[in-house]
């Protein structure tokens, strides 16, 4: 299969939320499902874990597809947070608290102002362009900071950071982040 | 209603990976449904942490796409319905009313001095609770060893020079102790999540022990 970018995936994933589509939802697993299982190995699960987040990730996918917006998610977003949210109830049995979206008690997002607004899709285009800019050792904080016990040892081993270091070196990934993308979408979009 | 405390990026970056405990997840949720801002940021970390999924690193599934398939058959689609009817706009945001039912639905305990409290959620030593003050009344002042997470819900407070409003976020460590005053036009209540006492010097492996008590 040619390599599919990001937007192909979105749409992708909208077509198994608009018709159902089988195909389109075994791309998405073969695609994903590898990438989700060495995520949460990365997390600190073990194989069986790991895979049985996987299953329970892939079910919520399939089942939760109609909800999925191209518009407003890059579809790995998307993914993420199911898995993301998935392990916290497979291993704590427990919801995680989130606002919601429907929640007559939320403070409404200021009324998108056409010349400045950024959707979802841009910004995840924009962070995903960021990404691939920034230093290796920063983009290591970023994705492996904060997984496990095991990691954030080995962390400190690999990256010979003392643990009281991690969180300024995580600040500082995350503001040279923010500063590659205010210079690819303009400042103070995100 | 403007927010002008907010969560700080490393608390918020945890919350986004999932590798908060309850209590403290639940006061960055509460802050997220008063705060656009915060939640355009987490959006932006959630970004940040799933395009570690584009790495070139994949693992071996031994689930096929049948067996998910299989799994599916006969479950429901899940639909993004509100919740039913709203007869009144609730008060509390709707990750603290899952906790503790909303502002009408709070058995006091009184502290004196028209103080109240109610102690919501427990769990490994994070406490979760409610808290009352009366406008212009102070909460005794406390110090204490670990972390500290208030977040106004209504009303707002002083501590110092410094004004809590609605919607607001105060982040205090261990060092400093504090003392909120509410303000005059009104009662203040806040959710404030605390950890125990005298286990670490630092806020941050602090943190990282909850975060990873797995
Ligand atoms: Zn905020």
């Amino acid at each position: 299969m040619p390599e599919l970018s990001p937007e192909d995936w979105s749409l992708i994933l909208a077509s198994v939320g608009h018709s159902q589509d089988k195909d389109a939802f075994a791309k998405v697993f073969h695609h994903f499902g590898p990438r989700v299982k060495s995520l949460m190995l990365k997390y600190g699960s073990n194989n069986e874990l790991a895979e049985e987040i996987v299953q329970e990730t892939f079910v919520i996918v399939w089942r939760k597809a109609a909800l999925f917006d191209a518009d407003k998610a890059a579809a790995s977003t998307w993914i993420f947070t199911i898995a993301r949210n998935k392990r916290i109830d497979v291993l704590r049995r427990q919801n995680r608290p989130e606002p919601d979206m429907n929640d007559p008690a939320m403070a409404q997002d200021p009324i998108p102002n056409s010349e400045e607004f950024v959707s979802g899709k841009e910004r995840a285009l924009a962070v995903q362009r960021a990404i691939a800019k920034l230093p290796e050792d920063q983009r290591e904080v970023l994705h492996r900071s904060y997984f496990s016990e095991e990691t954030h040892r080995e962390i400190a081993k690999n990256l010979k950071t003392p643990l009281g270091t991690v969180k300024s070196r995580l600040r500082l990934a995350l503001s040279k982040l923010r500063t590659l993308i205010d210079e690819d979408i303009g400042e103070g979009s995100i | 209603m403007t927010v002008s405390h907010h969560i700080t990026d490393d608390l918020l970056y945890l919350y986004a990976a999932g590798e908060l405990d309850f209590g403290w997840s639940l006061a960055i949720a509460t802050h997220l449904a008063m705060c656009p801002q915060c939640r355009h940021r987490n959006a932006m970390f959630e970004d940040v942490l799933a395009a570690s999924l584009e790495d070139e690193e994949i693992a071996e599934v031994h689930t096929s796409v049948d067996d998910i398939l299989g799994m599916v058959q006969g479950l429901p689609s899940l639909e993004n319905t509100p919740d039913v009817e709203v007869i009144e706009k609730p008060v509390f945001p709707k990750p603290l009313r899952d906790v503790a039912g909303d502002l009408k639905d709070i058995k006091w305990s009184a502290m004196g001095g028209g103080i109240k409290q109610k102690i919501i959620h427990e769990q490994d030593g994070v406490i979760s609770r409610l808290l009352y003050i009366p406008a212009n009344k102070a909460a005794s002042s406390h110090g204490h060893n670990g972390l500290e997470l208030t977040q106004v819900v209504v009303g707002g407070f002083y501590d110092g020079d410094q004004a809590f409003n609605c919607g607001d976020m105060q982040i205090v460590g261990h060092e400093s102790p504090h003392q909120p005053l509410a303000m005059s036009d009104g009662p203040c209540i806040c959710l404030a999540v605390t950890d125990a006492p005298l286990q670490f010097q630092n806020l941050l492996p602090k943190l990282f022990q909850r975060a990873f008590r797995i």
